[in-house]
């Protein structure tokens, strides 16, 4: 269905529908359910591992942004951009699930607390990034652009990431990543897991597509501009 | 409804609404493909057509 037909991908392809298919039934066969949120807990395990996801993306616009204004190689420019989108697509997901969650055990979608709103804000600057994009024409101003508000906009990661530690927030604590080793039973903590690399092999997957189409895409940009510049010259 | 299919309810929206997204951004990322190709395809096209034009690619691989 996507671009690349070679082994690796197709590997690639077999390994994540594998791994997920294990986070599937772990998830509604293996996992306990939870004894206070019944059921809906069983959200939990795409939630925090698509919020990883969404971390690691910002983490790549933030590398890709940083390599790029060094080498001002047109390759990590499309690490980032690819990274940001995908970034963008797996926040809108974890927003929309935290939704999902907040309504049966909070009794609200939304709140304005500190995880959730600096969530939304980082949706707003990666939405941002990609539109700034659009807008400039010249290829080497959008990158270096794109790459500097990428760079910026990654301070924002590691607010969200400590804000259940730093206010007084409705959102859970971290249950796994935590000073005193995790929380979770071990059945829960195995579904986690590899749920979440279930999701790590998804986003590599994903990752090479769209890097594929954002090659093709600068290979477009650079004949339309070349094609203008040429039509400014006669 | 009781309580607990409520819970499924809401848990069946929620993965639904997870595969949807990322189904949905796949379909997405193909067809944009498919059209980059076709622009492709026309700029290669006009650039025979132009042989004037400078071919140096703007970008660079690193």
């Amino acid at each position: 269905m996507l671009a690349g037909g070679s082994r690796s991908i197709w590997g690639l392809t077999a390994a994540t529908f594998i791994a997920m298919s294990a986070a599937i039934y772990m998830i509604f066969m293996y996992a306990p359910m939870e004894r206070v949120q019944g059921n809906i807990q069983r959200l939990f395990y795409a939630h925090m591992s698509m919020a990883w996801i969404a971390y690691l993306s910002f983490f790549m616009v933030f590398v890709g942004g940083a390599i790029y204004l060094a080498r001002r190689s047109a390759k990590w420019d499309r690490i980032a951009r690819s990274a940001a989108t995908i970034g963008v697509v797996f926040t809108t997901l974890v927003l929309i699930t935290g939704c999902l969650w907040g309504t049966r055990v909070w009794g609200a979608c939304w709140t304005w607390d500190a995880r959730l709103t600096t969530t939304l804000i980082l949706w707003f600057i990666y939405v941002g990034y990609l539109m700034l994009r659009g807008y400039i024409q010249e290829p080497q101003s959008r990158r270096r652009l794109a790459a500097i508000v990428g760079i910026a906009g990654f301070v924002v990661v590691p607010i969200n990431f400590l804000s259940v530690y730093w206010w007084r927030t409705l959102h859970p604590a971290p249950t796994v990543l935590r000073a005193d080793g995790p929380t979770l039973p071990p059945p829960m903590l195995a579904t986690l897991l590899v749920t979440v690399f279930a999701f790590t092999l998804l986003y590599v997957l994903l990752m090479r597509h769209q890097m594929a189409l954002e090659r093709l895409i600068d290979e477009v940009d650079d004949m339309q501009f070349q094609l203008l510049l040429t039509e400014r010259k006669l | 409804m009781s309580e607990n299919s409520m819970f499924l309810l809401f848990l069946f929206i929620g993965y639904a609404v997870v595969w949807i997204g990322i189904v949905g951004y796949m379909l997405y990322v193909a067809a944009r493909l498919r059209a980059v190709e076709r622009d492709l395809d026309s700029l290669r096209g006009m650039r025979e057509e132009n042989p004037d034009e400078p071919r140096d690619s703007a970008s660079s691989d690193g």
